[in-house]
């Protein structure tokens, strides 16, 4: 696309940008520095896998609010409840007793509070590997993740940038719930309510949080970011379920219209060994025509209904996803009856028609066959 | 685990560091900063990502998403710093020793025509052309698709291309 010219100049300037290169000492030392930043935030902000459990520097610590929990709600309790996770008996325990309790201990209560995201986050991917997410473990995480959510975004020092750990620990867990959604939607379609369902949960926690906390234009343009990605997503989901409802009506409709064919053939050979007559043909392909005519209006649905899904997330606000999600599967589920509705109606109308054609043809030939047996 | 973590993030360290720095010092200009940012880049990849156990499929484009990131946020913090179409005005440039001086002359130049261009187009050529990015790999980076990805790249080929032409009576 480019001109001779413009590409001389593109081929030197690559030649130039290339050449820029860190010396091998620089290299050696930005790596030491982020391998050092790397062990030191492993130690202090992801508690649930090294810290505040493991690590040599919170050891004394955590002993002491583990004796103080223990004493609150029984040792066997306590331990069973740290391995508990959402929807079982025990993570109310966990997450009402001994969580609140360590954070008042915490070395660092803010990154304590933003760690127990990333927790969050471990529990789902647990389930999830696990085959064991279900809708009341989804609703039992939710509930806690809400509360983790507002807490940690109350806390979070760098809340106003808009890109605290918070946000991305947070991003991570609606990635989980989205992509468990999708792979139960594929392996039950009666699970894709609940897939939809998943999928929109944490739009709602987040439009939650956002009314919760005032948070600045950044944080909310960061929060509009993930929420778009979900609307896309809960509308590919929604073609795709479109699609399958599309595709068993018409699997539906194109029976019905076999039988018809079948019966009106049957019935068209009949008349030919009587009468001849090419006019009973003619009906009856045009007929039949019409009745096929009736199975593509539901294909035409589909597109129908993209469009009304596209007009209405153009006309929601980005926070308004839950809403505009809604008035998309109304819209949708609307546009379906009107066209399911029309084509049982002409699909009714034909097969009137068609019998009448036939009575009339079936009449006449017999007609016929008396008049030339006289 | 943690083992596995800490030579991921080596291996990508070692695969996509000179990358990183070239793409934040031409945005720059300062070697001090870009080395800053560098380190944090991957920080920030390993906290985010690999820390979590999250599968990367394209970590080249993950990397680069976080410098932009990066970059804006500095240069929100900064309101004084100077945008990258000062610097080109200013004459900043990538100098390269094994060059001739007439070809050092059109890279120079053609850096002063992507300065002209809106920012994201002067990006994405530098991307797609210098840095040598693949289509797919930019399509990752911008969350877009393919052909979203083809169209702009093209659009933003033909204002350089605009840019070039010498003004005419009409302008």
């Amino acid at each position: 696309m480019t001109n001779n010219n413009t590409q001389q100049h593109i081929e030197d300037a690559r030649t130039a940008y290339q050449s820029v290169r860190l010396s091998a000492a620089e290299k050696q030392d930005i790596k030491m520095r982020v391998m050092q930043e790397i062990k030191i935030r492993g130690n202090t902000t992801r508690p649930q896998q090294v810290s505040p459990w493991f690590s040599t520097v919170g050891m004394l610590r955590v002993a002491s609010v583990f004796v103080l929990i223990a004493l609150v709600v029984g040792t066997p309790v306590a331990f069973a409840a740290e391995r508990s996770l959402p929807g079982d008996a025990l993570y109310t325990v966990k997450t009402d007793v001994t969580e609140p309790l360590a954070a008042v201990f915490a070395d660092d209560a803010d990154t304590y509070q933003q760690s127990l995201l990333a927790k969050r986050a471990s529990e789902l991917r647990l389930l999830t590997k696990r085959g064991e997410l279900n809708p009341e473990r989804v609703a039992a995480a939710q509930e806690v993740l809400v509360e983790n959510v507002r807490e940690a975004l109350a806390r979070a020092a760098d809340i106003e940038t808009g890109e605290g750990d918070a946000i991305q620990d947070y991003q991570v867990i609606v990635a989980l719930i989205a992509e468990n959604g999708a792979a139960i939607e594929e392996e039950a379609p009666v699970a894709a309510a609940f897939a939809a369902t998943a999928k929109m949960a944490p739009v709602d926690s987040v439009v939650e949080v956002a009314d919760a906390t005032s948070p600045s234009d950044e944080f909310i343009d960061s929060l509009q970011g993930a929420v778009a990605s979900l609307q896309a997503e809960a509308t590919e989901a929604l073609e795709h379920r479109l699609g399958v409802l599309a595709d068993a009506t018409q699997d539906v409709q194109e029976e019905v219209v076999e039988e018809l064919v079948a019966d009106a053939v049957a019935a068209g050979e009949d008349v030919d060994t009587l009468t001849a007559e090419p006019a009973v043909d003619v009906a009856v392909s045009t007929e039949s025509a019409d009745i096929m005519m009736t199975t593509s209006l539901v294909a035409d649905s589909e597109p129908a209904a993209t469009k009304a899904a596209v007009v209405t997330q153009a006309a929601a606000p980005a926070l308004d996803a839950p809403k505009a999600e809604a008035a998309n599967d109304g819209m949708v589920e609307a546009v379906l009856r009107v066209h399911q509705r029309i084509a049982e109606d002409k699909a009714a109308r034909a097969v009137d028609a068609l019998t009448e054609d036939l009575e009339a043809a079936v009449g006449g030939g017999a007609a016929v066959g008396e008049s030339l047996e006289l | 685990m943690q083992y596995e973590q800490d030579k991921h993030i080596d291996t990508l360290y070692d695969t996509y560091v000179d990358d990183i720095f070239r793409f934040l010092y031409n945005r720059l200009g300062s070697r001090e900063r870009a080395i800053d940012l560098t380190q944090d880049v991957f920080v920030k990849m390993w906290q985010t990502y690999l820390s979590k156990g999250v599968a990367l499929e394209y970590p080249k484009a993950l990397l680069f998403r976080i410098a932009r990131n990066m970059l804006i946020n500095s240069y929100e913090r900064d309101k004084k710093h100077e945008s990258l179409e000062d610097l080109s005005e200013e004459g900043f440039d990538v100098p390269d020793s094994t060059q001739d001086a007439a070809a050092q002359a059109r890279a120079a130049e053609l850096r002063r025509m992507l300065a002209r261009l809106p920012e994201q187009d002067a990006e994405i050529i530098t991307l797609r052309h210098l840095e040598g990015f693949s289509v797919q790999e930019l399509a990752v980076l911008y969350d877009v698709s393919e052909n979203v990805l083809s169209v702009r790249l093209h659009r933003a080929l033909a204002k350089l291309e605009a840019a070039y032409k010498p003004p005419t009576a009409h302008d």
